[in-house]
């Protein structure tokens, strides 16, 4: 394969041509046991760890490409057998933002071909005049919605679009957006079904894996909770309290609300079976419902991810913050609910704190 | 012998002059079923059937008062967590219902009961009792000519002003049915579709309804900071074009039956005195949009809002969003109307008239004691209003007096 297709399998390894290079050079994760390909592990590694620390992910043309294009696989593979959910997470958007980045510098006939090798995306190179604008790209309206309906912004709704013939006509920067959140999607996938790798190849993997696990666990750390579910319900947010008191009280909760005091319950470690049983005073409890719904917030099911309760800014606009209790410089009610609990172990004379520095 | 067995006896009589090619369905086997029956309250539900054949004689066993199947396809239809059925895909549909749409007429042969408080009214029933704010509101809702064609209206608008022209979607992909009693379901047969999920589908919803629209993506934009406004010409496709039709037929319909501007006197003037201006600054090419700068920024946005409105479909968004949904089976009888759930082709549906061609009983008469109903047309017969009276009637009428609970045979 020539330089240049192998660059673009370097750039793009989630692609047709990428993975029957991947194929064809006849690696396996068996491999990974002789100790031959310290490279690649290596290399899969500081891809995670840029992930970890900065976000973002670089791309490395001036080395051994076989090596750059090799790690791809493996960081999923690691990533899958150190099974959490926000580390994956983490990994999946900073995949996707070198992805946007790289393709807002390449021709169009490169969008082109991802879209298409990698998702097998109808994109076209249409240019439509759009008023005094010129437009692009087009492709099919289900391929579309299918991706574009998780974006919250109101101009990725399809009824925002230029739909006719059932195509919808995009600019460059969104065709790179699109892609790029494809990527995030397949990347989760991709890694919630690699969980078990058996043999050599998880025995030599593992000092790996215990090392990018405290590298992540320390850094990642705001979001971690204190040991042990000891859930002590004066510790929640002023928020939270809200949202319970109005549960108790048989008010019914908005979808946000209900939302937020689901992902924050399942956060501090109420069991799923505590928090069906709170929303059966709701009016139109619905147990199996409930049930389906609360387990999938837990990542029981479905993308087995499991979701974080929603930002303070977030809570805000959506008028569940409840401002007057004034919680200070806190962005999450889960900072609110570490701090509090620390604070009250500290002066009962815990031990706690000795956890924080790593 | 009382209305639901009378109904039972002659919906199985329907049943058993039914063909097995009147049940077909593309997937059959990856179908749930369910039914409602006449004697018990519950849904009947997760069945499967191997063939319309074996469906046809369970329907001629135990005649069903509705007979409905999911526009999901599943791996094991009949399992009954609905995890374990496996989802495969579903059809998209949508669900047009003149319950939804806002007729002059529902005044006249529509009437709603708050069931807490007693309250009582005419026309669309209230979300919650103006009385005592209850939600618990009795309906007493009636088939009507007027209404089903505001309904056909509405299906031929979600045809040639979205499914074709916009989604691309070919006449011979679209299946529509007469719901058997107030509306029509739309059906379409596309591959492309099937794998959506809900969020997916809320999209296409959203698009068809024209919600959350950002004028300024569609060409609404101010020249600098000046006044002057700029916009898409009439002939472009998509909302664009939509959104300045819209605004032409608003305006062209100012002085009669306009929908109700909400803006200050003196700008809705403006729009009256000024309305054959307006509709020759928004023909030209490109329009002349920037005549509106008279008007106040907010009465503008508003004659932006009503345009969208005029254009957009009212489709029920909760079945096209659902993907489990469960939906009448074609050439079913619905219990609440005895009417047939009928399918039409797209060429056919201009001339298809509901309360006509979905009849089936046509034969005999039937004495029957009414309790209370408006003016009705079934078929070719006009009866009512009528309050506690005994009558005779042709068959299909005192049928649908019947399904509607508003009668009781009367034996001599």
């Amino acid at each position: 394969m020539s330089t240049f297709e192998r660059e673009f399998c370097a750039k793009y390894p989630f692609t047709e041509t990428a993975r029957n290079y991947i194929a064809s050079t006849g690696f396996s994760l068996e491999d990974l046991a002789s100790g031959e390909f310290v490279e690649i592990v290596e290399r899969a590694k500081a891809r995670i760890r840029e992930a970890i620390q900065r976000g973002e992910i670089s791309t490395f043309l001036e080395g051994d490409l076989d090596v750059e294009i090799l790690s791809y696989p493996v960081a999923l593979v690691i990533l899958g057998l150190l099974g959490e959910a926000r580390l994956a997470r983490r990994y999946a958007v900073a995949e996707s933002k070198r992805v946007e980045e790289l393709l807002l510098g390449e021709d169009d006939d490169v969008l082109v071909r991802v879209a298409e090798e990698a998702f097998s995306w109808r994109l076209v190179k249409e240019r439509t005049r759009m008023g005094s604008k010129l437009i692009d790209f087009c492709m099919p309206v289900h391929q579309f919605i299918a991706t574009a309906a998780t974006f919250h912004d109101p101009h990725w709704k399809l009824v925002n679009k230029l739909v006719y013939d059932g195509q919808v006509h995009l600019r460059r920067t969104e065709v790179a957006r699109l892609i790029a959140e494809e990527v995030k999607n397949r990347v989760l996938v991709r890694i919630s079904e690699l969980t078990s790798v058996g043999g050599e190849a998880l025995k030599s993997l593992q000092p790996h894996l215990e090392e990018l696990r405290r590298e992540a666990s320390g850094r990642m750390k705001y979001l971690e909770l204190p040991e042990e579910g000891v859930t002590s319900e004066d510790a929640y947010p002023p928020c939270i309290r809200k949202l319970l008191e109005d549960l108790r009280a048989g008010k019914s909760l908005p979808h946000m609300g209900r939302f937020a005091l689901t992902t924050f319950l399942i956060n501090v470690g109420v069991d799923v079976d505590e928090v069906v049983a709170l929303f059966s005073s709701a009016a139109d409890f619905d147990e199996s419902k409930t049930r389906y719904q609360v387990e999938h917030i837990a990542g029981l099911r479905g993308s087995k991810i499991r979701y974080l309760p929603p930002s303070c800014e977030t809570l805000k606009s959506f008028g569940l913050c409840v401002e007057e209790a004034g919680c200070g410089n806190i962005k999450h009610p889960l900072i609110y609910y570490r701090r509090k609990l620390r604070k009250r172990r500290a002066t009962s004379g815990g031990t706690e704190p000795s956890k924080e520095a790593v | 012998m009382e209305a639901p067995s009378l109904l039972r006896k002659l919906f199985k009589q329907y049943y058993d002059s039914c063909s097995k090619d009147d049940f077909t369905l593309r997937s059959f086997t990856e179908r749930e079923f369910a039914f409602l029956t006449f004697d018990s309250e519950g849904m009947i539900r997760h069945k499967s059937f191997s063939s319309p054949e074996e469906l046809l004689e369970y329907m001629r066993n135990s005649p069903p008062a509705h007979v409905y199947y999911s526009s999901a396809y599943y791996e094991t239809p009949a399992a009954e967590e609905m995890d374990a059925k496996g989802w495969k895909g579903a059809d998209l549909i949508f669900d047009i219902d003149a319950d939804h749409i806002a007729t002059p007429c529902k005044e006249e042969h529509d009437t709603w009961k708050c069931l807490d408080c007693g309250a009582e009214g005419r026309g669309m029933p209230p979300e919650s009792c103006p009385n005592c704010a209850s939600k618990k509101i009795e309906e007493f809702t009636w088939m009507c000519e007027r209404c089903l064609e505001a309904a056909k209206a509405e299906v031929l608008k979600l045809i040639e002003e979205f499914l074709i022209p916009d989604f691309g979607v070919s006449e011979k992909e679209i299946e529509i049915c007469f719901s058997g009693h107030r509306g029509y379901h739309l059906h379409v047969e596309c591959e492309d579709f099937r794998h959506l999920n809900s969020e997916a589908r809320r999209e296409i919803a959203d698009y068809v309804r024209g919600v959350g629209i950002v004028f300024e993506d569609h060409g609404f934009t101010r020249l600098g900071s000046t006044r002057v406004l700029l916009g898409p010409s009439l002939t472009e496709r998509g909302w664009r074009g939509r959104v300045a039709r819209g605004v032409y037929t608003v305006i062209d319909a100012i002085d009669m039956h306009a929908p109700v501007l909400y803006m200050p006197a003196r700008d809705l003037n403006w729009l009256r005195e000024n309305r054959q201006a307006i509709l020759e600054a928004l023909s030209k090419e490109p329009p002349f949009w920037a005549i509106f700068s008279k008007l106040k920024k907010q009465s503008l946005k508003e004659l932006l809002k009503a345009a969208v409105t005029q254009c957009a479909c009212n489709i029920d968004e909760r079945v096209t969003i659902d993907i489990k949904r469960l939906i009448r089976m074609p050439n079913s009888l619905h219990g609440k109307t005895g009417l047939k759930v009928v399918k039409i082709s797209y060429a056919d549906l201009d001339s298809f008239k509901p309360l006509k061609d979905a009849i089936v009983f046509r034969k005999g008469y039937l004495k029957l004691h009414v309790k209370r109903i408006p003016k009705l047309r079934v078929g070719e017969v006009e009866v009512g209003p009528l309050e506690d009276k005994v009558v005779e009637l042709p068959m299909a009428a005192a049928v649908y007096i019947l399904a509607r609970g508003a009668g009781e045979p009367v034996w001599r």
